[in-house]
């Protein structure tokens, strides 16, 4: 398995998952929602994306994605959105 | 160029997969710090929450120590003077990001003996208001009033109350007439970027204190870091000031509209055992230490 840019993902090895990394953890104890972007309405102004403290949130020119392997639902991004286009949804366990 | 939100890059030198509390404001500092300082920097964090948040996975792709609570100035001079003595010193920014436990109380003698030497480097302090990763207990810097796991209610109001005045360590910093101390905050973020860019640019020491809401100790939703630190500075308990060389201080948002100190304390679980004459205390103090900032203002 090639994992691109690794370095800035995984210091310590490419091969060490995060500790809240999804493709790992079944179960997330600290888990709270799932952030969704309405890409249609969202303008990348980049609000959430200097705003989130996880890092899980990449803006380009037009729209914005946000890693979920990383995101720990905090929902700031969701709190700092001017435009409301992004949803906290719960995901059952 | 100045900096701005426009032109800061996707790259995250605080690598992702962090294992700390959700919404944590001091990750956010330490984000924010490494997106306008670069790869080209050496970044010492004493013991605190940012350790907590990096021990497991993630953690920086920079270079990186973790030094001793008491001993994070010491090392940040060692390693300036030792770069000074490789001649490598050019193009290399030092920075310290430690939390109020390890700025104001027991990494204080290390922090003025550090910047009375006039070594160059930026030290972000970022204020919890109390040992937050290690129970929650008192700090330096932890207001009147505020409950925490060792001044619980009545402990902290009152003739029982052993919080009087928190360090006010800009002004603490501002005496050691180092080039640039100034407090900020991650509601502000273009703010923050600007005096980080020129914190790093003075020749000599810098000193940012950021508040950096805790949403599990404080009480609060995980979501409304960034919003309480925005009513922190709106409601004057955490102004924005800038001091240059210890004597030019600016204080920022002072023709905004003053609110109440009563709509930032009712949003958290640390103030909820306060009386309204204990707000009013409280109020009064916060006028009164911006009275004395708008009088150094008017001075400088």
């Amino acid at each position: 398995m090639k994992v691109e840019n690794w370095e800035n993902r995984r210091p310590i090895s490419p091969w060490l998952p995060a500790v809240n990394d999804r493709r790992y953890v079944t179960k997330n104890p600290y888990h709270f929602g799932k952030p969704i972007v309405d890409i249609d309405l969202c303008n990348a102004c980049g609000i959430c994306w200097i705003g989130c403290p996880d890092g899980a949130i990449s803006k380009f020119d037009d729209y914005i994605v946000i890693d979920y392997e990383n995101c720990r639902g905090c929902g700031v991004c969701v709190q700092q959105c001017a435009r409301n286009v992004i949803k906290l949804v719960q995901e059952d366990e | 160029m100045p900096i701005s939100i426009k032109t800061l890059t996707n790259e995250e030198l605080m690598a992702p997969g962090r294992t700390g509390c959700p919404g944590c404001a001091a990750m956010l500092v330490a984000r924010l710090a490494l997106k306008v300082l670069g790869r080209q920097t050496i970044m010492v964090s004493a013991t605190g929450c940012v350790i907590s948040n990096i021990t497991h996975a993630g953690g920086p792709s920079i270079p990186f120590i973790h030094s001793l609570l008491p001993g994070s100035g010491s090392l940040i001079s060692g390693i300036d003077a030792g770069l000074k003595a490789l001649g490598k010193r050019n193009g290399i920014n030092l920075m310290v990001l430690a939390g109020d436990g390890g700025t104001a109380d027991i990494g204080f003698q290390a922090l003025s003996g550090a910047v009375e030497r006039g070594h160059k480097f930026l030290y972000i302090c970022y204020d919890n208001e109390g040992y937050m990763n290690t129970g929650g207990q008192r700090s330096g810097t932890t207001p009147y009033g505020s409950s925490t796991s060792t001044t619980p209610t009545n402990m902290s109001v009152g003739k029982h109350s052993s919080v009087k005045n928190r360090k006010n360590m800009v002004l603490i910093m501002a005496a050691h007439h180092i080039p640039f101390a100034a407090t900020a905050s991650i509601a502000y973020p273009q703010d923050m970027l600007r005096k980080i860019e020129k914190a790093v640019q003075i020749e000599g020491p810098s000193y940012i204190h950021v508040l950096a809401p805790c949403n599990y100790r404080w009480g609060f939703p995980e979501d409304q870091s960034i919003n309480l630190a925005k009513l922190a500075v709106e409601t004057r308990i955490a102004p924005l000031v800038e001091v240059e060389h210890g004597r030019k201080y600016t204080l920022q948002m002072s023709n905004r509209l003053k609110r109440p100190v009563q709509e930032y304390l009712s949003t958290q679980k640390r103030y909820r055992h306060l009386s309204d004459e204990n707000i009013a205390e409280i109020q009064q103090a916060v006028d009164e230490n911006w009275e004395y900032l708008e009088q150094l203002a008017n001075i400088g």
